[in-house]
């Protein structure tokens, strides 16, 4: 019962006594046996900061910690602790550096990480978008979707197609349209183009261009394995081929071109700009 | 906090024994307490609502500096309190003046006569 006569009248006292000593105050109450006096005390003590200290009523403002920097404000009357602004600041940094350094030098140490379609050690799935095929050139709109509902934008498309072979190969109904169950398939079907069986996919072997005057006809894009979408998403290293490792990702890798998400990858998602550019070209002339 | 330190002086009682008990190093409101009702022979005793009210001032002028609560206190309410530079000089400019009271007091107490009633 004194006990909480005693808390009642801590609470009664100025919010900046009772705040700062308060606890205390009651640590004593607990460890005293003259009780009674000490609530008489506390009486006293309530009257007194209440009447003759009306300048310690308002909360002292932590102090800015000299040499510290400005960062370490708080409200904690002890001021900042060194502790926690290491335990928040190093990791920060280290963790920083960390992800700035695997972003330098491509995300790929082992094929785990960033950059990998695969599930890394941290049961993280951490994706990276293929780089746009041309970044000199965003330029390009969309293929109209109706593209392959016309003869000749079929024809147009399907030319394109054959002129890479790794992507005519994939497309193994030939209706221009990587379907799900293609992509899944695309493993098989890469490996089948190499002729030399060594393993890799030589630009000869997947993308070298079969007409040639075409490809003369769009500046920048000299580069097959850079310009067009599914080369350049499959050579995730970018060292001109496919190695076995990035044929057998390669379903994953190209899943990335959907765009669009609806499970399939349509002509504006696997053409280069040069080529989308052409056809648009071509639309607009046939369609004014 | 006022520049000359004699400002401060004369220290009332309660002020002068919570500053002569920090002398022995850093110690909690109930320690400070006891230490005081120790140093007086059970003579003098601090109650906590005028050993707190002395130590928001002593904290204010930096006589004393506050340190907060220690990690393995048994209570975690309790917070520890240090005689700064500051507090030390004033203590010991107080215990000087008191020298000189007492030396007066000698002085005129062996000259005192009583007279008869």
């Amino acid at each position: 019962m004194l006990r909480l006569i005693y808390s009642v009248l801590l609470r009664l006292h100025p919010a900046a006594f009772r705040q700062r000593f308060g606890p205390e105050m009651l640590s004593i109450f607990d460890n005293s046996s003259a009780r009674a006096t000490l609530v008489a005390d506390a009486v006293l003590s309530m009257a007194r900061q209440w009447a003759l200290r009306k300048d310690f009523r308002a909360p002292e403002q932590a102090p800015i910690l000299a040499g510290r920097g400005p960062f370490q404000l708080t409200n904690d009357r002890y001021g900042a602790w060194r502790n926690p602004v290491l335990v928040g600041l190093l990791p920060a940094l280290f963790n920083f550096a960390l992800i700035s350094f695997l972003i330098a030098r491509g995300g790929i140490p082992g094929g785990y990480t960033i950059g990998s379609k695969r599930v890394d050690r941290t049961g993280f799935r951490i994706v990276t978008p293929a780089a746009p095929a041309d970044l000199d050139t965003q330029v390009v709109a969309a293929v109209r979707p109706d593209i392959l509902d016309t003869f000749k934008g079929r024809e147009m498309v399907r030319r394109f197609y054959r002129m890479i072979p790794a992507l005519d190969a994939i497309d193994a109904n030939h209706d221009l349209v990587l379907s799900l169950e293609e992509i899944d398939n695309a493993p098989q079907v890469l490996r089948s183009l190499d002729r030399n069986r060594d393993g890799v996919l030589e630009v000869s072997e997947c993308g070298w261009p079969r007409f040639r005057t075409v490809y003369e006809q769009l500046p920048g894009e000299e580069d097959v394995m850079k310009s067009n979408p599914v080369l350049a998403a499959l050579d995730v290293d970018r060292d001109g081929r496919i190695s076995a490792k990035e044929m057998k990702y390669s379903a994953s890798t190209l899943k990335l071109l959907d765009r669009d998400h609806n499970g399939r990858l349509t002509p504006d998602e696997v053409l280069s700009a040069g080529q989308r550019k052409l056809m648009e070209e071509f639309l607009n002339h046939r369609r004014p | 906090m006022k520049d000359d330190p004699n400002a401060l002086l004369p220290l009332p009682p309660a002020t002068l024994h919570i500053l002569l008990a920090l002398t022995g190093g850093e110690l909690h409101g109930y320690a400070i307490m006891q230490e005081v009702l120790r140093q007086t022979d059970g003579r003098y005793r601090i109650w906590p609502g005028t050993l707190y009210d002395n130590m928001q001032k002593l904290v204010r002028r930096k006589l004393v500096k506050e340190l907060g609560a220690k990690e393995r206190d048994e209570d975690s309410r309790r917070r520890y309190y240090r005689l700064t530079s500051l507090g030390g000089g004033i203590l010991s400019a107080e215990i000087s003046r008191l020298e000189g009271v007492v030396r007066d007091a000698k002085l005129q107490l062996a000259d005192f006569k009583p007279g008869r009633a």
